[in-house]
């Protein structure tokens, strides 16, 4: 297994780009957050490689086959998003019956362990649940389909608390049991950072970071201290947020550091919240992109 | 060459459309009968009124069975989305609707035909028996009817399709509007027209004359010496061109439906 490859991809709508020349790669086995704000494109790259939609110009492969109107490969992944594909009067377990039958199989036994950890009741009719249980619904089956490459979007919209724990529990459990690629949209960044892997953030419809979690962890740093001295060291550096407090001023810097500048004795170096980091590089309004 | 995923939406196809067809036509027969019986409760009269009987009788089994095709051709959007969801391409929905059509169109006009032998009066003396195959036996007559009527009940269907796809690209907020409006638009046309012709002495037969005409060669009918001639060749072959006209222009448009995010 080779993966997904993205190369050059591009869509409009309307005149304007929702994505501009993306190119990503999902590689089998891993757990890829796909962060960015609303409008951001997080949702219309997931439809164009599920097939929803089509791309206006690029290619997509799967395992180095066409991934476009192809059966062998769609076969392969499953998306799971807001908009309900199914047909509201089916009951839910003649979905799974649905999904066996045109995926070729279908994990039952895991199926009724989530539908009563979630306690839904799997004999009613799609159309009957509610918002949350319409999500809860469509999460079961994504993870229980023997797709190798599952992509949620927005998976806990509408759940409450206890739910998203046990999805998260869920998640990684399953993960742990048979690994496959999971790419999660999402905007509660920080319920899920410690489940990631790898994150790739969409900005102004481009890619803007696409690495592993380890190397932005080893890249973030809060830099903490009186102002001047604060702004002083870290001057021609990448700044991605500020914030204060009283006569403190702290600076999220994204990148390497200037090991020629002597750190003063005021100003600290200090560990990052990484939900906030993620805020400022997902944040269009920040002083600096992660590029610059 | 049938693949495992080709006959899983072969079989979701046939169980979907028997549903919707039961579920429409049970609609259909609902108000057929209910019409029959609120025309016999507003008449004074003790017997059945003549009215009663005509709008009763008025509802032929073809009717129903083509119907039945409609409501099969037309559904595409719900289905394109739900297989979507199942990791099936358009391309794969568009070849298995086509077999699911012809299959359904090979039982429904078999049940038709076999009707007609053995109910309607005119047996197998269909229009068809009595021009393009006068003067053959009972059994050709029978099997060229039948094949007659599949072709056309093939290729009608295969349009309404491409209709129906024409449809599913609408966005969900107008469509019901605008499919109202292009139907009405349709009706009235034709009525003002089929109207303004019946007014006109001998209308049929010189529209007849028109249309053996222009498409005679097409239909393979020909006038010679104050007779017309019927080949049975040409009309198989245009239906055949048109029913192929008629997928091509289907998976033209299925190819294009993409998934609706609005509500």
């Amino acid at each position: 297994m080779t993966g997904i490859k993205i190369d050059g991809l591009s869509k409009k709508f309307r005149k304007k780009n929702v994505l501009d020349n993306i190119s990503v790669e999902f590689k089998p086995n891993k757990i890829y957050g796909l962060l960015g704000r609303n409008g951001a494109g997080k949702s219309t790259l997931l439809n164009i490689i599920a097939n929803r939609l089509y791309a206006d110009q690029g290619t997509l492969t799967l395992d180095d086959e066409n991934l476009v109107e192809n059966d062998s490969t769609l076969g392969k992944l499953y998306l799971m998003n807001d908009v309900d594909m199914y047909n509201k009067s089916m009951r839910l377990d003649k979905i799974f019956e649905y999904t066996e039958q045109f995926y070729g199989s279908f994990d039952y036994e895991y199926a009724e362990k989530l539908a009563e950890r979630f306690k839904i009741d799997t004999h009613q009719k799609f159309g009957k649940f509610s918002t949350g249980y319409h999500t809860i619904a469509k999460l079961i089956i994504a993870l229980c389909v023997p797709a190798d490459y599952i992509f949620l979007d927005e998976p806990v919209l509408g759940l409450d608390a206890n739910h998203r724990t046990i999805f998260y529990e869920e998640l990684m459990t399953t993960y742990s049991e048979r690994p496959r690629t999971f790419v999660v949209a999402t905007h509660l960044i920080g319920e899920i950072t410690n489940i990631l892997e790898h994150v790739m953030i969409v900005s102004e419809s481009k890619i803007t970071l696409d690495e592993d979690v380890e190397d932005i962890l080893a890249k973030s740093h809060l830099i903490v201290g009186p102002q001047a001295e604060t702004k002083d060291y870290v001057e021609g550096l990448n700044i991605v947020g500020k914030e204060s407090l009283g006569n403190l001023q702290g600076y999220y810097v994204y990148g390497d550091l200037n090991d020629d500048k002597i750190l003063p004795d005021t100003v600290q170096i200090e560990r990052v919240d990484l939900q906030k980091m993620f805020i400022y590089l997902t944040n269009q309004g920040g002083e600096n992109g992660v590029n610059k | 060459m049938l693949t495992s995923k080709d006959i899983s939406v072969v079989k979701y196809l046939s169980r979907k459309y028997a549903e919707d067809t039961v579920k429409g036509l049970g609609i259909l027969f609902g108000i057929h009968i209910i019409g029959t019986i609120l025309l016999i409760m507003m008449s004074s009269s003790e017997e059945i009124p003549s009215i009663a009987l005509g709008f009763w009788s008025n509802f032929p089994l073809a009717f129903y069975l083509m119907g039945a095709l409609f409501i099969i051709s037309a559904t595409n959007y719900e289905i394109f989305a739900f297989l979507n969801q199942n990791g099936i391409s358009r391309k794969t929905l568009w070849k298995n609707k086509m077999i699911v059509l012809g299959l359904g169109t090979l039982i429904l006009v078999l049940i038709g035909t076999i009707y007609d032998a053995v109910v309607s009066s005119s047996g197998t003396n269909d229009l068809i028996a009595i021009t393009y195959l006068k003067g053959t036996n009972p059994v050709v007559k029978v099997i060229g009817s039948y094949l007659f009527d599949v072709l056309v009940t093939f290729m009608t269907v295969t349009w309404i399709s491409a209709i129906g796809a024409a449809c599913g690209l609408l966005p969900k907020k107008h469509r019901a509007w605008i499919i109202f409006g292009i139907v009405m638009a349709a009706f009235l046309v034709i009525t003002r027209i089929v109207s303004w012709i019946a007014m006109l002495p001998f209308a049929w037969t010189r529209v007849f004359m028109i249309v053996v005409k222009y498409f005679g060669l097409l239909l393979g009918i020909s006038y010679h010496g104050n007779e017309y001639s019927f080949n049975f060749l040409p009309p198989i072959l245009t239906m055949i061109v048109l029913a192929i006209l008629g997928a091509i222009l289907t998976r033209h448009l299925l190819m294009k439906m993409k998934i609706r995010t609005e509500g």
